[in-house]
């Protein structure tokens, strides 16, 4: 019988930590079906909040003057791992956006419009940046495309 | 570094060709190495990659009371000096200054870019940039190249500029280098200085001090344009470590506000 | 007369081909295709100013699977080296793809005597004093050489030398050579890697490499859900 010797030696890429986008590194490239320089803030209501992978989802509602409600599907940049890294465990995320939080939201609107955005940053209504998304936010909106 | 480059391909050309023809993706060196047939490299002035030529103002806001005003004697902050450079600090003596004509002292390459003043930046050639500043009525010569030596150390010194432009850092993603190409700044390294003082109280840097400068130009939304100048200045005789500093300028395209004066002691 | 036109015909066909192998893959990193952006950079080859959304792309990595060599050790996310007496294996976290690498002597196959090309390739490696020099080929053409789309034709051999240059520190040179598609080899720009300890990486208090694989119900769900309507505008397919 042979016994194996095992030696690991973990190795993380350098090149994260000199990226000059200065933004967590979308897997996918999915940041290229939105467009960042139309970013905007709206008040929303959580509806779902889903911890998976390959990108963490945020749904929520916005309602306007009239009274109007319209739904929306978002993605957010970092997926479960990164969230991890950042100290934002399953339990933790899940315990800042029940259904039902009132938070802010900032988001980029997709080039080809409708209503799936990339969501950008998270507060709530202490202002608060949740998930440590940590983006500047954006002028205050309504989200260009309602439906 | 090489990147690939898609070459044109002629399906009409002769079979000695072919070794060409078919291959797609061909390496080229860095656009900078690139020469016109049998020419000589661009000079300085044409390879320059941004504009820094006309006047600038001082913005004065950190350490506004070291450079705005004259500090008390031996107030010398957080500066490096070693104890020879802090006894000389402390036995400063304008007078003593003034007395052996030497004014202009606070006004060296090393000392002037730290005073209020605006500041004048012209080609005088393909390879030479002058520097005026209005305090003190100086001009610094930034020589791409090799510089000639002085008949002997004056205010200014002896002053080499490069365009230099850093490593850009490891790319993410791909195989090849980064696609953006990081911003060159003008390197302007000089020596051979007449001792002066970096501070106007005093502060001494010797005849054996390096001075090494990165000038950057911003253009900030609105149509304004930053001048930074990061230095940092090397002396074993008076400074225990490098001193590093950064001075701003505006650009001012109202020029007549240029008022030259004369170096004082005080 | 007649050779020379058949000649000047088989480079039309050959040298199409190669272009089109270019033209077919739609990456989504780098500048939007089409955009002021793209168009402001000419200095910049066109394979980094051409990135469509995902829903549009044709990434194969994209449709989870294997992303192969090079690519696998362009992302920064960390991989870990397990070093066997016979082989080693290159473990990247993302993907979670295993790499094997031979060190045992074999022979590195021909690229014309591979019967069936593999999305990870074939693999063989020796020391060269402080350095692991790695051979191989026989990796499958659907594979990019990185996220940008460069394609690989079947005759790619690629050469990897690993050095430690510090306690800490690994140096990674690399060399594509594909006398099908590229003139020359390509030199990559050289990579370094820095060592974590071995608790930098948690899930609920499990220091290992995360399981970060591309799952085909993960990704088909988030595909329907979020991927295709923000690339294409449409509503989500229920």
């Amino acid at each position: 019988m042979t016994t194996h010797r095992f030696r690991h030696v973990l190795l993380g890429g350098l090149a994260a930590m000199v990226l000059t986008a200065g933004q967590p590194l979308a897997h996918h490239g999915t940041t290229i079906s939105y467009d960042q320089s139309k970013r905007y803030t709206v008040k929303a209501v959580v509806t779902e909040f889903k911890y998976v992978n390959p990108h963490t989802q945020l749904f929520f509602d916005v309602t306007d003057e009239k009274g109007n409600v319209t739904h929306w599907a978002g993605e957010l940049l970092p997926n479960p791992a990164m969230l991890l890294r950042n100290g934002w465990t399953r339990k933790r995320s899940a315990e800042a956006l029940p259904a039902g939080t009132k938070v802010s939201v900032t988001a980029a609107p997709p080039r080809a419009g409708g209503n799936t955005v990339l969501v950008l940053k998270i507060e709530n209504e202490k202002g608060e940046d949740l998930l440590g998304l940590g983006a500047t936010p954006g002028p205050p909106g309504p989200p260009p495309a309602a439906r | 570094m090489r990147r690939p480059v898609l070459s044109s391909i002629s399906a009409g050309r002769a079979a000695s060709a072919f070794t060409i023809a078919i291959l797609i993706l061909v390496a080229t060196p860095p656009v900078h190495a690139q020469r016109g047939r049998g020419g000589s490299p661009p000079a300085p002035r044409a390879q320059a990659p941004f504009d820094l030529t006309g006047q600038w103002v001082s913005l004065i806001t950190e350490d506004w009371r070291y450079r705005q005003f004259t500090p008390p004697k031996g107030d010398v902050g957080g500066l490096p000096l070693s104890p020879a450079g802090r006894q000389a600090a402390n036995g400063w003596d304008p007078a003593r200054d003034e007395a052996a004509g030497e004014q202009c002292r606070a006004f060296g390459a090393a000392g002037v870019l730290r005073l209020p003043t605006r500041v004048r930046i012209s080609w005088q050639d393909d390879r030479t940039m002058k520097l005026e500043t209005d305090a003190g009525t100086q001009t610094r010569l930034f020589v791409f190249g090799a510089p000639a030596a002085p008949a002997s150390p004056d205010w200014q010194g002896v002053s080499t500029a490069s365009w230099d432009a850093p490593q850009p850092p490891v790319a993410a993603l791909a195989f090849g280098p980064p696609a953006a190409t990081p911003r060159s700044s003008l390197k302007v390294v000089t020596t051979r200085m007449r001792p002066g003082y970096l501070a106007r109280n005093g502060v001494p840097y010797g005849a054996n001090a390096t001075l090494t400068e990165y000038f950057d130009r911003f253009d900030v939304p609105g149509g304004d344009a930053l001048l930074v100048v990061t230095t940092e200045l090397v002396d074993p005789e008076f400074l225990s470590t490098p001193y590093w500093s950064s001075q701003q300028f505006k650009r001012e395209t109202d020029t007549s506000r240029w008022k030259p004066t004369p170096c004082t002691a005080r | 007369m007649a050779s020379a036109a058949a000649a000047a015909a088989a480079i039309a066909v050959t040298a199409a081909s190669v272009l089109a192998a270019f033209d077919r893959n739609i990456p989504s990193y780098g500048r939007a295709k089409g955009s002021a952006d793209a168009n402001a950079h000419p200095e910049e080859h066109i394979g980094r100013r051409r990135a469509q959304p995902p829903a549009l792309g044709n990434d194969t990595y994209g449709t989870c699977n294997p992303m192969g060599m090079p690519r696998a050790i362009l992302y920064p996310d960390p991989v870990e080296f397990i070093v066997l007496p016979d082989r080693i294996y290159q473990h990247f976290e993302w993907g979670y793809g295993l790499r094997t690498v031979w060190m045992d002597g074999r022979t590195l196959p021909a690229p014309d005597d591979i019967d069936l090309p593999r999305w990870w390739g074939y693999a063989t490696g020796h020391w060269q004093g402080n350095t692991l020099i790695i051979d191989s080929t026989g990796y499958d053409e659907r594979t990019w050489i990185d996220y940008f789309g460069y394609p690989h034709s079947d005759q790619m051999v690629l050469h990897e030398e690993y050095t430690r240059t510090n306690f800490d520190t690994l140096e990674l040179k690399m060399t594509v050579t594909d006398p099908k598609f590229y003139a020359k080899p390509w030199v990559a720009e050289v990579k370094r890697m820095h060592l974590l300890p071995k608790d930098f990486i948690k899930s609920s208090g499990w220091a290992s490499l995360l399981e970060d694989l591309c799952a085909p119900a993960n990704e088909n769900e988030f595909n329907r859900v979020i991927r295709d309507p923000s690339g294409t505008g449409q509503p989500a397919r229920k």
